[in-house]
């Protein structure tokens, strides 16, 4: 009985154990977020290029579910041994897109692989997440400093070769990302801080260094900047187009696919960066309001998951991806409503992206798998 | 999870829910709070005004047949507004793709012309730009197809004048309006006729006089445009629009093209003719005027001046070149002749001066003159001599025969007497005569630039020619006496004032215009009546002996070499010849006269520019016209322009000979119209 017995059994129980703890309302959510983001993109882009870029999406969205699942079954433990390998391909991919790449809207950080293009910052953010987390948990060395050091090298090694990218809006996830990780794995306070102010000042000067293209200094600076500058007043008509938008939406928008701005393409890059902006004009403050409360719900579930982990590896994951999503929906809706400076962010699961919803969903399964794995093995802490 | 990290998530978890409090606290802001400001910037933002030019009223004659009209044509059109976001290369691009585009459907254009245009139209125009007109239909859907940005085809009324240069004086010309400037002045006070840069504008004549009348209101669309400019669709009409109104001329278009036709015929005669052995200056004799009026209302019947020039030229913008060819040509065809050409009236000027002396008491009617060819000034150092063209002596005349034979000598004395008398028959009575009889002033004909002519007098030649010019002497005054000096006046001004001898003191506003037509009903929207100038009767006496003077001059006169064959008998002309003299050049020729005898019904006046004797030259014009107008030739069907012209003269009218009255056959020009078939026409 026993062999035969207890082998089913060992088989079984894991697998109903992961089943049973999987987070389904996390995945409940992200579910319902994807297809506002195709009706939105849909809305933006018809009557242009047909279902082109919607049907990409979808495309997008079928391989993005699996990368999930296939992640989630995945012990997240069991990362902690690839984990070079996923630096490597980080850093690969980095450096390759650099002297391959192909450059669009000013940045060099494209691959375009068969009509498909795919942007390595975005997968960084993965490498980022799962290297900060291991360092601040690695078996190697308790003491604060060195782990603090050894999260910044890693920090640094990927800004720096995303600025090359001229990737500005990523370095600023990864930043948060960073920021939230060490935060959590406990660098004392006074620490963080110190960074928060070199990373402004270390801005300051990447701003006024004249290293950063006119269009991205002037992006940053329209919102602040001088009003007769062509540049300046490009960049903030963007902006003004679409808060006139958002505005016009009113309490329940001017009804899908009926938005005069977004119809008429007076509000640029509407399927990307300015996303929400068509989502606000359509369906208005109640569906802008409940789109932001999905996202909310979404963070939430993954802040719940790191408190759920079994180890501290399983929690910084979780507070990674909770930052870069944070920090992501902040910006992209923030610039929309006029109250960050425009910079290229994709708001996750809904801009169109597919290199964005793929991380945005490995991201997930990422979350998932802490979720489901959590009662197996011993806390290494 | 450590105590640490705990603590720490839910401070995370707070800071973030603030995040989402701000985000959710600028939503509420702009969209509900400021959100219908914004919906009105969306609104702006999104839609425009636009006008949509009505179709200009017609310009029709007194038969109803349309001297301006219009009609539709497809055009290409250049938006500036959408192709400024385009780099220069790009530009240069579209440029290139439409000029191949154009050059395939035959409309030879050049990518620099595109360019040109749109350098152009960039100060700011609002309405696209015609880049080429009358393009076919397989044009415009390769024009659809291939979506050139910047570039559409379009239906646009354009102007016809169907008979080309005839009438082309009076009905004159539009053109563009070329700049935001002016359309803004056209705009003040006058909104709902809203004037965009490209609108068509009367220029001259007609056109131009009654612009308001003839264009239309522009129809007031709201439209819906995207970020590109283009149009989506309409949201509102505005304002509806209406067509023009129609204005119909007094003239008949057939009498007009016989008037010029008679006056380029004779205009070439005067050229063949050789000028007089001691005169000095060749005929030239490009020019002149022909001018009849209707006298028991003022009417214009026929208003000729040439050369002419054909406004069609002016249709879709004329050229620079072409203008500046059209008014730097040196027989200025594009000046009205007949209102704005000022001439000394000559000889056709006497009857005014007869009239003073006659009413003033200075001469009575069979008072003799012993005309000795030449007039001699009493204690006189300089100037003293006047003599008659070729100093022919006439002997004794009266002031029948002073007409009848345009006897200077006779006037001479008059001018000279008056002068050294003055105080006792007024101070300037020839003036006034001249005055009452409406010279040196507008005859009122609604017609732009109307020249005014003059009436010279002591007074006005200080006001004219400054402090320091010579002051007025009996010299003048005998000048003045033959309409020489400083005398001048229009063809239209000479034509009115034999149509005051022939009414008997009542002198009518030339009237050019009938009525104006409602564009869509056709309902007469405004009358333009007949508005009498000056209403005293003519002194009987003085007025029959100037009037039995001017019939004797096509019987026996001046006149009668020109009406030999006329049937006088049965239609008597009374008028004068002139003869003018103008420094450097030939003789001015004129002729004015008025008729059939003593219920006239028609005033002629002709003057040919450097064409000589105004009985060799004039009087010809006026007598041919006559019989047009008499109804002894049949007036021919004016052409069509590209038409082959008809014949000018045809066979008699049969019914008249049929009629048994006395037609001196035999006189009529029998050169003309042998050939020709007088049932034809009608």
């Amino acid at each position: 009985m026993t062999a035969i017995a207890t082998w089913p059994r060992l088989r079984r129980e894991p697998a109903t154990a992961k089943l049973g703890s999987v987070d389904w309302s996390l995945i409940l959510f992200v579910l319902l977020q994807i297809p506002v983001g195709l009706l939105a993109i849909y809305s933006a882009t018809r009557g242009e290029v047909g279902l082109g870029q919607v049907s990409r999406q979808i495309v997008f969205v079928g391989v993005g579910l699996v990368a999930l699942a296939v992640v989630s079954a995945i012990d997240y433990q069991h990362l902690r041994h690839f984990l070079g390998l996923i630096q490597l391909a980080t850093v690969t991919m980095l450096v390759l897109v650099l002297l391959i790449g192909v450059e669009r809207s000013g940045t060099r950080g494209w691959f375009v692989i068969a009509g498909i293009s795919l942007q390595p910052a975005e997968f960084a953010k993965i490498g980022l997440i799962l290297s900060l987390a291991a360092v601040f948990t690695g078996r190697t060395g308790n003491a604060e400093a060195p782990r603090f050091t050894a999260g910044l090298s890693i920090l640094a090694a990927v800004v720096l070769l995303v600025l090359l990218e001229r990737e500005t809006g990523s370095v600023l996830v990864y930043c948060f990302i960073a920021l939230g990780i060490f935060y959590i794995a406990g660098v004392p306070v006074r620490w963080v801080l110190l960074l928060i102010v070199s990373g402004v000042a270390a801005f300051s000067v990447v701003l006024t260094s004249g290293m950063l293209e006119d269009y991205q200094q002037a992006r940053l600076t329209s919102f602040i900047g001088d009003p007769s500058d062509p540049v300046v007043r490009e960049q903030s008509y963007n902006q003004r187009q679409s808060v006139t938008a958002v505005g016009s939406g009113g309490l329940t928008g001017a009804g899908i696919f009926e938005g005069p701005q977004t119809q008429l393409d007076f509000v640029p890059a509407q399927e990307t960066d300015f996303i929400f902006t068509v989502i606000a004009e359509e369906t208005g403050f109640v569906g802008a309001v409940t789109v932001l409360g999905i996202q909310a719900l979404i963070m939430g579930r993954i802040l719940r998951a790191s408190r759920l982990s079994r180890d501290g590896f399983g929690t910084l994951i979780c507070v990674g991806v909770f930052m870069m999503l944070l920090i992501q929906t902040f910006q992209n809706v923030g610039m929309a409503l006029k109250l960050m400076p425009i910079t290229g962010i994709p708001l996750p699961f809904v801009s169109y992206g597919g290199s964005s919803l793929l991380t945005s969903l490995v991201a997930v399964g990422l979350v998932q798998s802490v979720v489901i794995h959590r009662h197996r093995g011993t806390p290494d802490e | 999870m450590n105590e640490v990290a705990g603590r720490r998530t839910g401070v995370l978890a707070f800071v973030s829910i603030a995040l989402l409090i701000v985000l959710v606290s600028r939503l509420w802001f702009l969209q509900v709070m400021t959100a219908p400001e914004y919906q009105q910037t969306a609104t702006a933002n999104r839609t425009r005004d636009i006008y949509l030019e009505s179709p200009r009223g017609r310009i029709l004659d007194a038969q109803g047949r349309v001297l301006a009209g219009r009609r539709e044509s497809l055009v290409v059109t250049l938006d500036w507004t959408q192709l400024r976001d385009l780099d220069s290369e790009e530009r240069s691009e579209v440029f290139g793709s439409v000029a191949a585009e154009l050059n395939l459907a035959g409309l030879k254009t050049k990518r620099g012309d595109l360019a040109d245009t749109y350098g152009r139209a960039s100060d700011g125009s609002l309405k696209p730009v015609v880049v080429a007109e009358d393009v076919d239909e397989a044009t415009w859907v390769s024009f659809s197809e291939r979506n050139f940005p910047g570039f559409d085809v379009e239906r646009r009324w354009v102007r016809t004048y169907p008979y080309g240069e005839i009438g082309a004086h009076i009905i004159g010309y539009t053109r563009t309006v070329a700049s935001q400037e002016l359309a803004n002045e056209l705009n003040v006070g006058n909104p709902l006729q809203y004037y965009l840069p490209g609108d068509e504008l009367g220029a001259t004549g007609i056109e131009r006089l009654f612009e308001s009348t003839l264009r239309g209101i522009p129809e007031k669309r709201r439209v819906e445009i995207d970020a590109q400019n283009r149009i989506i669709r309409t949201a509102e009409i505005l304002q509806e629009g209406e067509p023009g109104q129609d204005i119909v001329l007094s003239i008949d278009i057939d009498l007009q093209w016989t008037a010029e036709q008679i006056l380029a015929e004779e205009l070439a005669d005067a050229r063949a003719r050789e000028a007089c052995d001691t005169c000095e200056f060749a005929h030239v004799a490009e020019a002149g005027s022909l001018v009849a009026l209707d006298v028991n209302d003022g009417s214009v019947v026929a208003l000729a001046s040439v050369p002419s020039y054909d406004p069609s030229d002016f249709i879709f913008g004329i050229s620079a070149d072409q203008f500046a060819f059209l008014r730097d040509r040196p027989d200025q065809p594009l000046f009205d002749r007949s209102i704005r050409g000022l001439y000394p009236a000559g000889s056709t000027f006497k009857p005014i001066t007869a009239y003073a002396a006659l009413t003033s008491g200075l001469r009575t009617e069979w008072e003799i003159w012993e005309d000795e060819g030449v007039y001699l000034i009493e204690d006189c150092t300089a100037g003293c001599r006047f003599q008659n063209a070729g100093a022919a002596v006439m002997g004794p005349v009266d002031m029948r025969e002073s007409l009848e034979r345009s006897s200077d000598t006779y006037y001479f004395a008059i001018g000279d007497e008056f002068w050294q008398n003055t105080g006792s028959y007024g101070d300037t009575p020839i003036q006034d005569a001249a005055r009452a009889f409406g010279l040196g002033e507008a005859s009122g004909i609604l017609l732009p630039d109307e020249g005014v002519g003059r009436v010279p007098d002591a007074e006005n030649r200080i006001e004219e020619f400054g402090t320091g010019s010579r002051p007025w002497t009996t010299g003048d005054n005998i000048n003045l006496s033959i309409g020489q000096g400083d005398l001048l006046v229009s063809p239209l001004q000479l034509a009115n004032l034999y149509a005051m001898l022939a009414t008997g003191g009542t002198r009518y506003q030339p009237r050019i215009v009938d009525v104006a037509l409602d564009g869509e009903t056709g309902e007469v929207t405004n009358e333009f009546r007949v508005i009498v100038a000056h209403d005293e009767p003519l002194e009987p006496t003085a007025l029959n002996a100037i009037r039995d003077g001017l019939f004797r001059v096509p019987r026996t006169g001046t006149g009668q070499d020109a009406f030999a064959g006329f049937p006088l008998d049965r239609f008597p002309i009374a008028g004068k010849t002139g003869t003018a003299e103008v420094a450097n050049k030939a003789d001015f020729a004129l002729f004015a006269g008025f008729g059939p005898g003593l219920t006239p019904q028609y005033s002629v006046a002709a003057v040919l520019e450097e064409a000589g004797f105004g009985g060799d030259a004039a009087a010809p014009a006026v007598r041919r016209l006559f019989e047009y107008l008499l109804g002894v030739r049949e007036t021919p069907t004016a052409p069509l322009a590209g038409e082959e012209p008809p014949p000018l003269e045809p066979e008699p009218q049969p019914e008249e000979t049929a009629a048994g009255e006395t037609v001196d056959e035999a006189g009529l020009d029998q050169a003309a119209g042998a050939g020709a078939d007088s049932g034809a026409d009608q």
